[in-house]
C-alpha cells in the first residue's frame, strides 16, 4: 500500500473502521513510515476517550465474581510456579522439555483460564547459566483457532542466546501466522519474526537474541506472513514470563 | 469502605497487576466496567454479548498489564480501546443489520444524554459536537455503530473517499481541540 493510500485510511484505522486486509495494509505500512506511525498514535488515543461519551451500565453482578475467581486462580499458579526447581534436579534431567507441564483449565471460566506459569531452572554449567522459564496459552481461543493447550519454554542463556520451544501448538491455515515478540516492562515490543510450527505442532529455535531485562516472551496469531512492526493485543496467544 | 488501592491512580493499579495483584484488578475493574459494559452494550445492543466482551476485554488487561505503556496513553483510555476493539470484533463476526445499526448510530446522535457527568467526558463531548455534522455522523456510526467505512459509505450512499476524509479530518480536529484543552489546564 502506497503512503497516501494508507494515510487516508488513519481515521477509518483509528476507530476500527476497516477491514481485515485494510488494517493489515495500514499496520505494514506504518511500520515502515515514521509519519504515518505518529498520525495513528496520536488518533489512536480516542478510541479510548470516545467511550466517555457513553452512558455507564451496570454490568451483572456474576461476571464481577467469575472474574474475580479467574483472576485470583491466575494468582495462586503463579505463586506456585515460582519456586524454584533445585538445580540437582535439573541437572539431573535429561530433557527439561519434558518437564513442561501441561496446562490445567478450570472448568467455568467462559473464555480463558489461567496460564502463566514461572519456574526459573537454574542450570549452570561450566561458565554457561541457563534461565528456563515456562509458559502457556493465555486464551482459549485465537482467530477462530483452538489454542487452548500450547505450553512454552524459554531459555535464556548468559552466552546471549534464546532458546524458544513451543508443544501443542496448532497448524495455522495459510492465512495467518505465528510471530513471536520480546515485551519489554516499558517501552514497544520487539518482533523476532514469524515463524511455522511443525506437523507434530511443535517449534524449537535458537535466537541470537538476549532475552534478559525482557519482561516476558510472547507468541501471537497474525495475518500471514507475520513480521508485524507491533503485536495485535487481541490475538495474543501464549506467553512466558520472565523475571526482570 | 475504601481501601488503599482505591486511592492509587490508574496507572498505578495496572503496574500493580503485574505483579498479579487481584486487589488493584478488583479496583479498576469498579472504576471503568460500568462504562466498559455500557460501551459494549451500546454497540451490541445484546446484553449477554456485551457481558462477553467485558469478561474478555479485563481478562485481556489484567494478562497483558505487561503491555500497557504509561507514557503513550492513560490506563482508562488503553482499557475501553481494549473494550472497543473487542466490541468491533464480535460485531464483524456477526452478521451485521445495517438498518439496526443505523438506528443505533441515530440514537447516539442523542448525547446529550449519555455524557457522564465528568470534566473529562464534557471535553470529549464538546469536541465532538464542535464538528460538522457530517464528521460527527460519519464517526459515530464507525464508533458506536461498528461499521467500516465503506459500510458508512454505503448507508449514506457516498463515496468511500468521503468518508475516509470525514472520519479521518474530524479526528484530527477532535485531537487537536482534546490537546489544547490538556495544555491550558496544565501549562500555566
Amino acid at each position: 500500500m502506497m503512503h497516501d493510500e494508507a494515510a487516508e485510511l488513519l481515521g477509518a484505522y483509528a476507530v476500527g473502521a476497516v477491514s481485515p486486509s485494510e488494517r493489515e495494509q495500514v499496520e505494514q505500512h506504518a511500520g515502515t513510515c515514521p509519519i504515518c506511525t505518529e498520525e495513528v498514535a496520536e488518533l489512536l488515543s480516542l478510541r479510548g476517550e470516545l467511550a466517555l461519551l457513553t452512558e455507564e451500565r451496570e454490568p451483572p453482578p456474576a461476571l464481577r465474581t467469575r472474574l474475580m475467581s479467574i483472576v485470583e486462580q491466575d494468582r495462586l499458579e503463579w505463586q506456585q510456579r515460582q519456586a524454584p526447581v533445585s538445580i540437582a534436579q535439573a541437572a539431573r534431567a535429561r530433557s527439561w522439555w519434558a518437564r513442561v507441564p501441561r496446562l490445567a483449565y478450570g472448568v467455568s471460566a467462559a473464555v480463558v483460564v489461567a496460564a502463566v506459569l514461572l519456574v526459573v531452572v537454574l542450570v549452570s554449567r561450566n561458565t554457561l547459566t541457563i534461565t528456563t522459564y515456562r509458559g502457556g496459552a493465555v486464551a482459549r481461543e485465537v482467530r477462530g483457532i483452538h489454542v487452548a493447550g500450547a505450553t512454552a519454554a524459554v531459555e535464556v542463556r548468559s552466552d546471549r542466546a534464546t532458546n524458544v520451544l513451543l508443544k501443542n501448538m496448532p497448524v495455522l491455515p495459510p492465512a495467518l501466522s505465528y510471530e513471536l515478540w520480546l515485551i519489554p516492562a516499558q517501552g514497544a515490543p520487539v518482533s523476532l519474526g514469524g515463524f511455522e510450527v511443525r506437523a507434530d505442532h511443535t517449534f524449537q529455535r535458537r535466537y541470537a537474541r538476549d532475552a534478559r531485562g525482557f519482561a516476558a516472551v510472547a507468541v501471537t496469531i497474525e495475518r500471514a506472513p507475520g513480521d508485524w512492526p507491533t503485536p495485535t493485543l487481541s490475538d495474543l496467544t501464549l506467553e512466558v514470563k520472565l523475571a526482570v | 469502605m475504601n481501601t488503599a488501592d482505591d486511592v492509587l491512580s490508574d496507572e498505578a493499579l495496572v503496574l500493580r497487576m503485574r505483579e498479579m495483584d487481584t486487589g488493584a484488578f478488583a479496583s479498576l475493574y469498579d472504576r471503568y466496567s460500568r462504562l466498559a459494559f455500557g460501551l459494549a452494550y451500546r454497540m451490541l445492543s445484546d446484553p449477554a454479548a456485551a457481558e462477553d466482551v467485558v469478561q474478555e476485554a479485563f481478562l485481556a488487561v489484567w494478562r497483558q498489564a505487561a503491555t500497557f505503556q504509561p507514557a503513550k496513553s492513560a490506563a482508562r483510555t488503553w482499557v475501553l480501546s481494549i473494550v472497543h476493539h473487542r466490541a468491533i470484533d464480535r460485531l464483524r463476526r456477526s452478521d451485521v443489520d445495517l438498518e439496526g445499526v443505523h438506528d443505533l448510530a441515530d440514537d447516539s446522535m442523542d448525547v446529550e444524554h449519555q455524557v457522564d457527568a465528568s470534566l473529562d467526558a464534557a471535553k470529549v463531548h464538546k469536541a465532538l459536537t464542535a464538528l460538522p455534522a457530517e464528521q460527527q455522523e460519519a464517526i459515530q456510526l464507525a464508533y458506536f455503530g461498528g461499521l467500516s467505512h465503506s459500510e458508512i459509505a454505503r448507508t449514506l450512499n457516498l463515496p468511500t473517499g468521503t468518508v475516509k476524509g470525514r472520519l479521518r479530518i474530524g479526528l484530527h480536529k477532535m485531537r487537536a481541540m482534546l490537546d489544547h484543552d490538556h495544555l491550558e489546564k496544565v501549562v500555566p
